[in-house]
């Protein structure tokens, strides 16, 4: 099932603009994602985050500008390109499996729709209940339903839209290392808008800071995976970052 | 209350069911009966002492007889299919009407611009006020009852089935699309299950209406059909049959809701709040 050879997809946004009506939610935003790497954009709330998922992701157009995917428009990529949100959004009256094989592209027979959506329910680590109802799974692990609905289709890029927010503080340590994990087995590129710049800090190999729809910052967090929680850097650049998002409050 | 079960034994209940040993499923299985089965003895003891007149109200055993003599006859099992034939094919007819118009108004919102307006004024006619249009357009026949019911149970069809539609979390429906579902398959997996449980809202509150129109229609001159026999039964006097046919309603109407509760079960297992009942 896992296609070793298979890279994450490069991502390049070039002057883009996203307005609602007078409203500009991004302006002139140039930026480059290279296959494979994890990226966290942090910031304000309001300050553009989610509206660059949605355009990533093609559930939104640009106003001005160009957002591709390995060269393709997002909307193309469907399955390539998958989004985690904030909620499960996990349909009620599914079973756990058939959730997870909404993921799935449709057509192909159904025992390889099976076998694709138990290898990812197995790759999130929830065995046994693949029969369930999601109204009987606890919240972590109806994010990891979603987590696995997200990879079933082995997605070269994957927008983590907040998806541990809700969570408890213990079981989103425990989510952030499965998402490493699956990142680190599938090789997908990464890009997750996140309140918590501990989270953002833990996780990525860059992290950008946006602010009024520009990126007001851009760290790169060059430590190695298993990074401990108490290491200085990792509390130094995360200071770093939380001084660039307030800065623009202090004066 | 209840002697245990010497069997008692719990078993693994299925997924998403509460657990409830053997013997208070089969208490809450009866349960809802006790009342009725006490009606039914008070009534016939008052009966006998002489304290309800059997002018004013024949004893439930009366009552079992004479349904068992009709039963016998045939009669009753004519009237009673003429009755439900007709219910259903109204059901049908109306439901299906209501049912289309309702998913069409829920996935779009220019046709629910175009009709909805209409239909919320036509509702507001009392289905009854109907009835004189009916006999001049249809006659004193049999499609003037299939109209009278098919459109007493077109409405809260058609409503509930509207607002079940509309009110699909949009957040589903946004991970649908996300999710590269076609519409035909959003409408699949999501719309037509997240609108289940208020059509089955819908389908309750129609055969209820069902009944009661039905039983209007069929004592405007009917040849046959449980209203007719109660009509009859009036003319002659025949107090047994009066409450016989009446007591024919409520079963009917009980049994119909049984078989809705009981697709309710199925189609909405996934739901915490149906799993239960």
């Amino acid at each position: 099932m896992l296609d070793t050879s298979q890279t994450g997809a490069e991502v390049r946004l070039s002057g883009v603009e996203k307005t609602f009506g007078t409203n500009t939610v991004l302006s002139r935003l140039d930026l480059t994602i290279r296959s494979g790497e994890f990226l966290s954009i942090v910031g304000k709330s309001g300050c553009g985050k989610s509206t660059l998922l949605r355009l990533l992701t093609g559930l939104d157009q640009p106003t001005r500008g160009e957002v591709t995917v390995d060269g393709h428009a997002p909307a193309d990529q469907r399955g390539e390109v998958r989004l985690m949100f904030q909620e499960p959004r996990l349909l009620p009256w599914a079973s756990v499996i058939d959730n997870v094989a909404v993921g799935l592209p449709e057509g192909g027979t159904l025992a390889n729709r099976r076998a694709q959506a138990e290898a990812a329910l197995a790759e999130v680590q929830l065995p046994g209940k693949a029969q369930d109802w999601p109204a009987s799974l606890s919240g972590g692990q109806r994010q990891r339903v979603a987590l696995a609905r997200a990879l079933v289709s082995r997605p070269r890029l994957l927008a983590l839209d907040e998806p541990l927010g809700a969570l408890d503080a213990l079981t989103r340590l425990v989510m952030q290392d499965l998402i490493l994990q699956v990142k680190r087995d599938d090789g997908f590129t990464a890009i997750l808008v996140t309140h918590d710049v501990a989270e953002a800090v833990a996780l990525s190999d860059r992290v950008i800071v946006l602010d009024a729809g520009r990126v007001a910052k851009e760290v790169v967090i060059d430590l190695p995976h298993p990074r401990s929680k108490g290491h200085p850097r990792l509390a130094a650049l995360e200071a770093e970052i939380l001084d660039a998002i307030f800065a623009k409050g202090r004066d | 209350m209840t002697a245990v079960d010497p069997n008692f034994r719990v078993d693994t209940p299925p997924a998403g069911r509460p657990r409830m040993p053997r013997w208070r499923v089969r208490l809450s299985t009866w349960l809802p009966f006790l009342l009725p089965a006490l009606i039914l003895l008070g009534w016939e003891a008052g009966s006998h002492l002489g304290l309800i007149s059997t002018q004013i109200l024949p004893r439930p055993s009366a009552v079992l007889t004479k349904a068992w003599g009709l039963l016998l006859s045939g009669e009753l099992l004519t009237h009673l299919g003429v009755s439900a034939l007709r219910a259903l094919t109204g059901l049908a007819i109306g439901g299906s009407l209501g049912f289309a118009l309702g998913l069409a108004n829920g996935l779009s919102e220019r046709s629910a611009i175009l009709t909805d307006t209409t239909v919320q004024m036509i509702r507001n006619i009392p289905i009854l006020a109907l009835i004189p249009l009916a006999i001049i357009w249809f006659g004193v026949g049999e499609v003037s009852r299939l109209f009278l019911v098919a459109i007493s149970v077109f409405f809260p069809i058609y409503i509930n089935t509207y607002h079940g539609v509309r009110n699909v979390d949009p957040q589903l429906i946004e991970m649908g699309r996300a999710y590269g579902m076609s519409r035909r398959t959003l409408f699949r997996r999501v719309s037509f299950p997240g609108a289940l449980p208020s059509i089955f809202v819908g389908l309750r509150y129609a055969l209820g209406l069902m009944w009661f129109v039905l039983v209007v229609a069929e004592t405007l001159a009917a040849k046959a059909g449980l209203g007719y026999m109660a009509m009859q039964a009036r003319e002659f006097m025949m107090l047994d049959v009066v409450v016989l046919s009446i007591l024919l309603y409520a079963l009917l109407g009980k049994l119909a809701d049984m078989i809705t509760r009981a697709l309710e079960v199925r189609a909405l297992a996934w739901n915490p709040a149906y799993a239960r009942h």
